[in-house]
């Protein structure tokens, strides 16, 4: 069995879906800061980023060049079938460790 | 946007394209937001991070590999084990012959550069024209260094040094024969820097009665006590007092003392220091003393130089006399002088040593990398493999390289560690007191650090890049063909290591032969049981009553006394006469005073006449014996009772020995005279005991020395012994060639077994082939042999020559020499060809008893 996605590359792997199509690096950063309140580096996002492509579960697709980019191409990210299988593995995965688990209360540790 | 060019030298083009556009786009929004400044700030920030983050990862994968790397080479090395242990052992080995032998390079170098002023002091040297040729001498008259500093502006400071004969030095208990004594004027503890310990240069050696002792002899004399202003009794006579305490010398100067007066106390100690010459001041004629100068910075030396040679003409009579100044870094290993404080070294053997350390490096690096080279030649499937399992080419280059890396740096641990081990022995060997600090190896380390990394991207550069370069389909493919290399450098490479070899197995018979024909050739007088004493101080005038005392025991069997040993006499005179002498010869005659029955003790042989006689008064001070070199330049059948005149002395010749050897083999027998003198200060007591019980005898001695003077501690060696210290340098030589003949023939080997192993590998086929058709195990290693025992051959004939020549020259130096024989030859050429075959024969066995079965299955 394949193993888990990290928790950083499980966020990014949520953030491009999320995002339908029009998720590129700074884009990306963008919606985690917006979700999270995390100002992450650039290198962080690369970071997972390059393991999801390597482990398949995202491509790259490059765009044509812009003007506003000092005339360089946007690359877009789009999560693959693969992704999404591995995403709902670790959902369910989650769900069943989390269940099992009685006296803790998630609202404000009471 | 300038910064994101860095970024081009960490991605490949779309990366680079896609990152550092998300940067400029995310830059020209907070260039908006927060401002120039701060915008640029976070713009390289966001790059650093970016860099770390690509620096670990790539450092991540690389350790991944490294551990895979690490993994095969340990697997490697454990599976091919004899391959391992000959391949580390040999390049450490030449590694460790490398490193001592610049540890001595490092130290003859070093000799007298601790001082603080080493570039201006000199020592002034003599040159002698004598008889038609010039002699060097190291002492010069004691007048010439005060003179100088007084007239010459140039010179600053000077300084006499005069070593003394040992004397008895004394501090209650502590009662020993002092060797480390020197006398020198208070100027030359400020020249040399020789530091203080206790006291100070202010106050030490400017009184009469003063006396500087190193750390050494203030522990053998006062213990733990400490020694300023204690007295020391010199000679049972004169008292002085400690007023400083040095430093140990160092051992790479070539002055070397334990113990200083003050100059000035010669006058009183005279006869008692064992020296003849009386110090006075304004002499000229007499060059006894080393004398010093210190010159101002930027002095021009040749023209002081040059000043020197005319002042002295100014000063002195004798115009065959030239001074020169020598610098004293030069003394050790420039200079070869008469009459030296030591035995120098030379300039030559440094560079002799220095080529044999890095031949020894050279070969053993060669062997190393065939070693290496023969054994990657067998994994060119796992190269194939790799490569296709995606392994780039440069990752299998690096895989090689780093492999050859680990074992050559394997090596050099494993060298250190032999130094470790080996450092006492090569320093007993060598003479000296090398020691392993950090202080004085750095730069050797580094160099040697140098010489490994070297060696082993050497080594691993052919597996390296020869094999990475194979299609991988056609290594696993059918034919699996692997290297195919002209193997011309490494026969002859083998040729001149066994010609080495030879060369220095015939060396060494030829030393020790020469050593044993030393040892066993008649001297002409016996040497055998004579011991002797030196006579200090005034225990020559007690000599009547010790001779007498010893005598009434019968196991003494005869009592003498001369003021040199019968087996180096060095006194020599000119102006001798006798009758029908031509006026224009000058015939230099050696001379020794001896005792009564010194004829009788040494076992002299007389050709005629009689030896020295109580009976005849005249026999004092109007009788001479010859040796027959000299009764020969008297030229008439028989000398006894011809006139004849020497040292100051008038009379008759009265007997004639024969020639014995009182000199050294290296010189032929000279003309001898032997002249009668009652026993003085510094002369020897010449004594036979018998055979039977030597240890019990010279007990007897002892107790009988001991009744007569109480005070002088009784030492006595024997004649055996100071005969055979004249050849220590030929015994240290031998033990030498011994050692380099053994690490030659073993780097040798190394090399054939390198050679077979690789060979052996190529030809697996054709001699599982051979297998087949009907060769036997003994056919097969015949032809593996066959070529090697040729080259061997070879060698054999580079060596003999070359052995002949250069070991002919060495026994030309003696005059009494042993002869190059044939045995020595052959038994080299047997040695060779047994050492040969034995490292051929493992593999070759090996190979031809394998089954050829497997062998052709190879592919």
């Amino acid at each position: 069995m394949k193993k888990f996605m990290t928790r950083n590359e499980e966020i990014i792997l949520l953030t491009i879906l999320k995002l339908k199509g029009n998720a590129y690096g700074v884009s990306i950063r963008k919606q985690i800061y917006r979700d999270t309140g995390d100002k992450r580096s650039f290198a962080s996002i690369y970071q997972p980023l390059d393991n999801l492509v390597r482990k398949k579960y995202v491509r790259r697709v490059k765009d044509d060049p812009t003007a506003r980019r000092g005339g360089k191409s946007k690359f877009y990210y789009e999560v693959t079938p693969e992704g999404l299988k591995n995403l709902r593995k670790l959902k369910k995965a989650h769900e069943q460790v989390w269940s099992g688990i009685p006296g803790i209360s998630l609202e404000n540790g009471k | 946007m300038k910064a994101g060019r860095i970024l081009r030298y960490l991605y490949s083009r779309d990366y680079y394209i896609e990152r550092s556009g998300d940067l400029e786009e995310a830059y020209a929004e907070y260039l908006e937001e927060i401002g120039s400044f701060r915008a640029k700030v976070w713009l390289w920030f966001q790059i650093l991070k970016l860099c770390l983050g690509i620096i670990r990862f790539s450092i991540i994968w690389r350790f991944i590999m490294f551990k895979n790397y690490l993994k095969t080479a340990l697997r490697i090395t454990k599976q091919h084990k004899e391959y391992s242990f000959i391949n580390i052992a040999g390049l450490a080995l030449g590694i460790a012959c490398c490193l001592l032998i610049l540890f001595w390079v490092q130290d003859e170098l070093s000799f007298d550069r601790f001082h603080e002023n080493a570039d201006h002091l000199y020592r002034l040297v003599e040159d002698l024209n004598f008889e038609g040729r010039t002699l060097h001498i190291a002492r010069t008259p004691s007048a010439v260094a005060p003179a100088l500093l007084e007239e010459i502006p140039d010179v600053v400071n000077a300084a006499i040094y005069l070593p003394a004969p040992s004397l008895l030095v004394t501090h209650g208990e502590n009662n020993f024969y002092e060797n480390g004594i020197a006398f020198v004027s208070p100027s030359f503890l400020e020249m040399f820097t020789f530091s203080f310990i206790k006291g100070n240069q202010d106050s030490a050696l400017k009184d009469l009665s003063s006396i500087v002792i190193t750390d050494e002899a203030a522990e053998k004399y006062f213990g733990g006590e400490d020694p300023i202003d204690r007295t020391l009794r010199i000679n049972n006579k004169q008292d002085f007092i400690v007023r400083g305490v040095l430093e140990n010398v160092p051992q790479n100067s070539h002055l070397k003392f334990d113990v200083l007066l003050p100059f000035a106390a010669l006058e009183n100690m005279g006869e008692d220091a064992g020296i003849r010459w009386k110090p006075v001041m304004e002499n000229w004629g007499v060059n006894f003393y080393f004398s010093y100068i210190q010159v101002a910075e930027n002095t021009d030396i040749h023209a002081l130089d040059s000043k020197i040679v005319d002042f002295i003409k100014e000063h002195s009579s004798i115009t065959s006399t030239e001074l020169h100044v020598q610098p004293i870094k030069k003394i050790h290993l420039f200079s070869n002088l008469v009459a030296d404080v030591e035995d120098n070294g030379s300039i030559k053997h440094v560079y002799i040593f220095s080529i044999i350390a890095f031949f020894v490096l050279f070969i053993a690096c060669i062997n190393f990398m065939n070693l290496t080279t023969a054994h990657a030649a067998r994994r060119a499937k796992e190269v194939g493999m790799r490569k296709i399992s995606g392994a780039k080419r440069g990752q299998i280059i690096n895989q090689f390289l780093g492999e050859s890396l680990f074992l050559s740096f394997f090596s050099l641990i494993f060298a250190v560690c032999i130094v470790f081990v080996f450092l006492p022995a090569f320093n007993s060997l060598s003479g000296k007191e090398l020691a392993f600090d950090a202080g004085n190896s750095l730069g050797i380390f580094l160099i040697l650090i140098v010489i490994t990394t070297t060696t082993g991207i050497l080594a691993g550069s052919y597996p390296a890049f020869f094999l990475s370069s194979f299609q991988p389909i056609n290594i696993l493919g059918k034919s699996g063909k692997t290297a195919q290399r002209k193997m011309i450098f490494r026969r002859f490479l083998v040729i001149i290591q066994f010609s080495l070899s030879i060369f220095l197995i015939i060396a060494t018979f030829i030393v020790h032969d020469q050593l044993h024909f030393i040892q066993n050739s008649p001297l002409g007088f016996d040497r055998d049981h004579v011991v002797s004493i030196r006579l200090r101080g005034e225990t020559a005038q007690s000599f009547p009553a010790v001779k007498e005392e010893l005598l009434k025991n019968p196991q003494i069997l005869s009592v003498t006394a001369a003021n040199q040993l019968p087996t180096h006499i060095l006194y020599s005179l000119t102006g001798a006469y006798w009758e029908g002498k031509d006026p224009k010869d000058d015939v230099l005659f050696h001379f020794v005073t001896v005792d009564y029955d010194f004829i009788q003790t040494l076992n002299l042989q007389l050709v005629e006449g009689r030896a020295f006689s109580k009976e005849f008064q005249s026999d004092q001070t109007a009788a001479f014996i010859l040796n027959e070199k000299a009764a020969e330049y008297i030229g008439k059948e028989s000398v006894v009772g011809e006139a004849f005149g020497f040292f100051g002395r008038r009379g008759r010749i009265i007997g004639v020995v024969k020639n014995f050897h009182f000199d050294n083999f290296y010189n032929e027998i000279k003309p001898l005279v032997l002249l009668y003198e009652a026993p003085s200060s510094d002369n020897f007591l010449i004594a036979r005991i018998s055979g039977d019980d030597i240890s019990k005898n010279v007990a007897v001695m002892e107790e009988a020395w001991n009744k007569t003077i109480p005070f002088y501690p009784f030492e006595l060696n024997f004649l055996d012994d100071e005969f055979n210290r004249q050849y220590r340098a030929e015994k240290r030589m031998g033990r030498l060639f011994n050692s380099f003949t053994f690490l030659s023939v073993f780097i040798a080997s190394l090399g054939l077994f390198g050679l077979v192993s690789f060979m052996a590998n190529q030809r697996t086929k054709e001699i599982g082939i051979r297998r087949v058709v009907g060769a036997s195990v003994a056919d097969i290693v015949k032809i593996l042999t066959k070529e090697f025992i040729l080259l061997v051959g070879i060698a054999n004939l580079i060596a003999w020559p070359a052995a002949y020549f250069f070991m002919g020259k060495w026994l030309d130096n003696f005059v009494f020499r042993t002869h190059i024989q044939m045995w020595m030859f052959l038994y080299a050429a047997l040695i060779a060809f047994a050492i040969a075959f034995l490292s051929v024969s493992y593999k070759t066995i090996k190979a031809a008893t394998a089954n050829p079965v497997d062998s052709l299955r190879y592919e």
